[in-house]
């Protein structure tokens, strides 16, 4: 070893002193850069060098750059991200739900009920008067459209979602190209210098668009020993090496409504998503709304059914001239039971009364309705017959297969009642509601048009309030084939259950965040950059700079001295 | 609401993680007083359901029984005004009617002059004329006293100056808690009396089970409960389910054809019960039984013992119970009616003939009955075996008569029929007989100028009166036969005899009213003369058999005819009804103060479980201001303390010293 030697190695140490103070600076440069990773430099003794029998080290040399990151760790918090994007977009879709149905306000269709109820017990204390019949078919109203606003509402954020999947799709395509462009890059830097160092800066972003895709869906990755990350969900890839595979959102079509999905465009196969903001989305619709929509439209049925049922039992203040089924049947030569219609027909049979203005007469008249599994059994055409051959009425089957009642004088008008089989409400004659569910419940045209048709009697025309008395109470009574559940009890589980549901997300979503809180926490202690530590490497670095300038100082001397000889 | 907690891990910490962790003490400090500013500014402790679970489940229930209860309270309360005008009426009728029993009582007196009775007839003219615009009082657009008829006035004025009841008997209900319903008008039959006591037949009209008879009006309209039979040979068991069953014919379908072990069997009808048989008719032991506790079999009436019983199985008479539609020719078990003649309705000097020659069911036999413009009202008597007819026309006679035929009395609504007990004659005072049976009721003078002398001793029916005269040894067939008989023609008995050289007549005997109170001779005369008539003598009596409405307003109807007619033992009559009227009025109003009393209690426990509803719902649902009050301060002082902490911690760094 020569002076010069003793200088250069000097130098080298300076060399790695300067690298080691520019990595601090960007530390403490970068200290508050998110999802800025810390760099480390790596530095070895130099390969030493025999000199006669001695073995002596040659000095420091920097070996390479690295990046203080876990990435486990990294994995860990990405499959949490993923969750946790999803519970947050459940809890939304059920803080939504929670608000529109505001159960704990007085604007919830449990209130709407009870306003409807109300009115029909108004009646009974008046039941004279024409304004609370008017103001029954008002609170009808509400409640129906209240009833389908709730459910366009349900349908809206399901539309909602669809839209924000479709924008996701674009950003997931972004995302994955970025990321196998940063692979080839990485891969790259990394190849190239066989030293272990890393390319920094590249990783940090590469990790930090990992982490954002997790947010939208839920990924597997898996690093190679080439520096490129691979992107994997369900078994299909999104990203390797250098390659990403393009997404896009599509419109499926199922059980009578739409569903947007994301696909990937080169197999036009659906990505089995179970996480992230879309997996969150995609549950929200598929099982938080159509599930509630499923229970929802259940209820309503229910509440047509029923409220139909009890209200084609009754009269009203006049009789009917003329009436329509507000439904229509799939064949006038169906028996009724087979004919399309949502309500069952049982056996038995209902009674038409007439009456004549004129005379101020009223005839009763048995109408069978057989449904015996014979040849003889009920249709609607045979049904239009036995009404026709009630003398004064007429009954035909319009186009849309639909049963026209009609009396032939206009003195002559005509009411039902003791229906045993059902069939009324079925076909939508003498009923308060039409319509199947909660997307088309409404009030029966022919109520609207005439109030007075109102069917609040069950002593003939004009007469009590029996129905009404019925009807006012109709929310609170048990229905036989709900196993005695009211239909009150029935909306209120349908309330609760979502309630439940929505604080189990709550649970979940508290439960993932502290999770991930660990993770961060943890990640951030290493990953992070910690000040103090930088300042007292910068000293070291600074300390061994002044160093090794020293050595060269004194080396210098040394040669002076041997100049000077 | 966020986790308070941000975890810190062991080992190496960095700035960035000393930097999330403050920012999310503070972000939780944050959240956690605009919850608490949110529910101190709503008042309210849970804003959405699922911020407490438990306590929305228990607040759904409650919201909603509020909500019932709210309107209860209103059904209450307009009840309780309802009732309250009722008894203000019913107080104003209550007077009405205790002044004309003062004027009743004042003109029974024989001393009165012709000015003073004049007077008392005005009297209870303006009376009368109250008692009906009371009748027709309102509550809030509805008649007080009209039972279910919303639409006509309730007491109308007829041409013959009776009074018709156009309302009728339904009651009109309010709901005054779950399910529980409360009658709000009063029965106009129980207060004012607007009403004949009918006539019932009491006659079975037995209508014959047909195969469209249906389940529900068997066993006089209790019907038949729905359920499975078993048929059994002892080997074989065959359910049979009928729970679909609607008619005779359903179950005959669901039986006709079944096989029990290999036999098949056939069913029919027994006039009026189900017939079950083996096709092959050869006999042979069959058990019908009821599975458990069902009673299908049972009330079909064909039920057998548990081991069976030879073939055929005839069941027991289903008793099907009338309806409107029953068919007439189902009638007196299928044998049907003589229709043709029709009868006649009496009311007052009003005579309706009653049209049924195309009547086809009991319905039509209403309607032709509506349309002759009878005030009387007709139903199915309960039971379902017979109808009922009674008048709606206060203040004149109600009858029902022959015309010609014989279908009143096969309907049993005849009056004046052969079985109608004498005791229900003259508004139910009967027939005044001597107490013995030794001294004549009946004196008659034959036309050979003999008389005789009739004991009419331990007879109840007009049919006993007619057989004691017809059958009686002093009046043997001849010339001088004198025959009962009932009018063919309305009601009455008529007496005929062969002319003779005498003229035949009849007084009642000493001590007897029988003469008068069989119709025979108008009240107050002495004698009564056959006279000639297409060849024979004939005396037509009067129909003493007319029926009333009981009710004030007849009472008072007939007062003031009677008053008019200065018939004192009318008067008298009257006066004891009056009484009564005043007594059923006195419990009437009795009633309405029980009811109203009720009302009273429930309102006060409506709003004793209303308030203690809202408490509940309060107690879940609203803030407890003190509560979050110091919550917040302490969250604010704990913010503040973050704060400090986060200004303080950032402020050390080694930089300082480099």
């Amino acid at each position: 070893m020569t002076i010069f030697g003793f200088i250069q190695q000097s130098s080298a140490a300076l060399k790695v002193a300067e690298l080691g103070i520019q990595i601090v600076g960007n530390n403490v440069a970068n200290a508050n850069t998110p999802g800025y990773i810390r760099q480390e430099l790596v530095q070895q003794s130099a390969i030493g060098m025999k000199i006669g029998q001695f073995s002596l080290g040659y000095g420091v040399r920097a070996t390479g750059v690295v990046q203080k990151v876990d990435s486990y760790l990294n994995e860990r918090m990405r499959t949490t991200q993923s969750e946790m994007a999803k519970t947050n977009t459940l809890l939304e879709s059920y803080t939504e739900f929670e608000n529109f149905f505001s159960e704990l306000s007085s604007e919830d269709i449990s209130t709407s009920m009870s306003e409807f109820a109300n009115a029909f017990n108004d009646l009974t204390n008046q039941p004279g008067s024409d304004s609370l019949r008017t103001m029954v078919i008002e609170r009808g109203k509400s409640l129906a459209s209240e009833i389908r606003d709730k459910r366009t509402q349900m349908l809206e954020l399901s539309q909602r979602y669809g839209k924000q999947i479709t924008l996701a799709a674009d950003e997931i395509n972004r995302i994955t190209k970025q990321i196998g462009v940063l692979n080839t890059k990485i891969a790259e830097i990394e190849g190239s210098i066989d030293t272990g160092t890393q390319a920094v800066g590249l990783r940090d972003e590469r990790l930090q668009l990992l982490e954002q895709l997790a947010g939208y869906i839920s990924i597997k990755t898996s690093e190679s020993e080439t520096g490129t990350v691979s992107v994997f969900i369900g078994g299909d890839y999104l990203v390797a090496d250098g390659i990403s595979r393009t997404v896009a959102a599509a419109q499926t079509s199922g059980e009578g409504r739409f569903n947007t999905e994301i696909i990937l465009t080169d197999s036009q196969s659906a990505l089995k998503i179970t996480g992230g903001s879309i997996g969150g989305m995609i549950e929200a619709r598929d099982r938080v709304i159509q599930g509630t929509l499923d229970q929802y439209d259940e209820f309503t049925k229910n509440l047509i059914d029923r409220v139909n049922f009890v209200h084609s039992q009754g009269q009203g203040a006049k009789g009917f001239s003329a009436v329509t089924s507000s439904r229509s049947v799939s064949s006038s030569s169906a028996v009724l039971e087979d004919a399309g219609l949502s309500r069952t027909v049982e056996n038995g049979g209902f009674q038409i009364k007439t009456l004549d203005a004129n005379s101020g007469l009223e005839r009763t008249y048995d109408i069978p309705v057989q449904l015996d599994g014979l040849p003889t059994d009920t249709n609607l055409f045979s049904l239009a017959q036995s009404i026709s051959n009630i003398p004064g009425l007429s009954a035909i089957i319009n186009e849309l297969n639909q049963i026209e009642i009609k009396a032939i004088a206009s003195t002559t008008t005509f009411s039902f009642q003791n229906d045993t089989s059902g069939a009324l409400a079925a076909l939508g004659i003498n009923t308060f509601f039409s319509g199947e569910d909660s997307s088309d419940i409404d009030i029966n045209d022919v109520l609207k048009k005439d109030p007075s048709l109102l069917a609040v009697s069950l002593d003939g025309v004009g007469r009590t309030t029996r129905n009404a008395n019925i009807l006012g109470e109709i929310f609170e009574s048990p229905i036989p084939g709900l196993g005695d559940q009211s239909l009150r009890d029935q909306y209120e589980a349908l309330a609760i259950r979502m309630t439940q549901d929505s604080n189990i997300e709550k649970g979940k979503n508290e439960g993932f965040k502290s999770y991930f809180a660990t993770l961060e926490s943890k990640h951030l202690g290493q990953s992070g950059v910690n000040l103090d530590e930088e300042a007292v490497k910068l000293m070291l670095y600074q300390k061994a700079y002044q160093a090794s300038s020293r050595v060269i100082a004194i080396s210098n001397e040394l040669l002076t001295t041997l100049m000077q000889i | 609401m966020m986790g308070s907690f941000y975890p810190m891990t062991a080992g190496r910490t960095s700035n960035p993680q000393a930097r999330f962790r403050m920012l999310h003490q503070l972000a939780t400090d944050n959240a956690t007083i605009q919850n608490l500013q949110n529910q101190l500014s709503t008042g309210r402790r849970v804003l959405t359901p699922s911020d407490d679970l438990p306590a929305t489940v228990r607040v759904l229930s409650v919201q909603g029984s509020i909500e019932r209860k709210e309107q209860y309270k209103e059904n209450l309360q307009t009840t309780q005004s309802f009732l309250g005008t009722t008894d203000n009426t019913l107080a104003s009728i209550h007077d009405v009617l205790t002044e004309a029993r003062g004027i009743s009582i004042s003109a029974v007196d024989s001393t009165l002059s012709d000015a003073q009775r004049d007077a008392i007839v005005v009297e209870l003219g303006n009376s009368i004329d109250r008692m009906i615009q009371l009748g027709n009082s309102k509550f809030r657009d509805r008649y007080l006293f009209a039972g279910g008829n919303l639409k006509s006035q309730p007491f109308v004025t007829t041409e013959q100056d009776g009074i018709v009841y156009r309302g009728d008997f339904n009651k009109l209900y309010t709901t005054v808690d779950y399910n529980t319903t409360m009658a709000i008008n009063s029965n106009p039959q129980d207060t004012i009396g607007v009403i004949s006591n009918g006539i019932v037949s009491e006659a079975d009209l037995n209508p014959g089970l047909s195969p469209n008879t249906l389940l529900a009006d068997l066993n006089g309209g209790k019907g038949v409960p729905k359920g499975i039979i078993r048929l059994t040979n002892g080997t074989n068991a065959l359910d049979i389910d009928l729970s679909k069953a609607n008619d005779i014919q359903d179950v005959m379908r669901e039986i006709t054809g079944k096989k029990v072990g290999t036999r098949e069997l056939t069913t029919s009808l027994s006039p009026n019960g189900l017939r079950i048989n083996y096709s092959d008719g050869l006999g042979g032991n069959l058990a019908i039984i009821d599975i458990g506790t069902a009673e299908t079999a049972k009330y079909l009436g064909i039920r057998t013992a548990p081991l069976g019983t030879g073939t055929p199985i005839n069941g027991t008479d289903l008793n099907p119970a009338l309806r409107n539609t029953t068919p007439l020719s189902q009638l007196n078990n299928g044998s049907g009616l003589a229709l043709a003649a029709g009868f006649k309705i009496q009311q007052g000097t009003k005579t309706y003939n009653i049209h049924t020659a195309s009547a086809t069911t009991v319905e039509d036999i209403f309607l032709a009955i509506k349309s002759s413009g009878a005030n009387v009202i007709t139903e199915i008597a309960e039971g379902g075996k017979s109808i009922r007819i009674q008048s709606i026309e206060s203040g004149v006679d109600f009858s029902i008569g022959e015309n010609g035929g014989n279908l009143a009395t096969a309907l049993g609504i005849r009056t004046f029929a052969g079985t109608t007990q004498l005791s229900k004659l003259n508004y139910g005072n009967g027939v005044t007989l001597v107490p013995d049976s030794v001294r004549p009721d009946l004196v008659f003078t034959r036309s050979d100028g003999t008389t005789w002398e009739l004991n009419l001793n331990g007879v109840l029916t007009v049919k006993d009166v007619l057989d004691r005269i017809n059958n009686s040894a002093d009046n043997p067939e001849g010339p001088t036969k004198i025959t009962a008989s009932l009018a063919a023609n309305g009601n009455g008995i008529v007496l005929t005899a062969a002319p003779g050289a005498e003229p035949v007549t009849l007084t009642n005997g000493g001590g007897s009213q029988a003469a008068w109170d069989l119709g025979l001779i108008p009240k107050g005369s002495i004698t009564g003369t056959l006279a000639a008539s297409d060849g024979s003598l004939v005396l037509q009596g009067r129909d003493v058999s007319g029926q009333e409405v009981e009710g004030s307003l007849n009472t008072l109807l007939k007062l003031k005819k009677a008053v008019q007619a200065f018939d004192l033992s009318e008067i008298e009559r009257l006066t004891n009804i009056v009484a009564k009227d005043v007594e059923r009025m006195g419990l009437a109003r009795g009633e309405i103060g029980f009811r109203q009393q009720r009302i009273d209690k429930l309102i006060i426990l409506n709003e004793d479980q209303t308030i203690s509803l809202k408490e509940s719902e309060s107690k879940d649902l609203d803030v407890d201001l003190a509560q979050a009050i110091s919550d917040l301060q302490a969250r604010q002082a704990s913010m503040q303390a973050s704060l400090n902490l986060i200004a303080s911690v950032t402020k050390l760094s080694i930089w300082d010293y480099v």
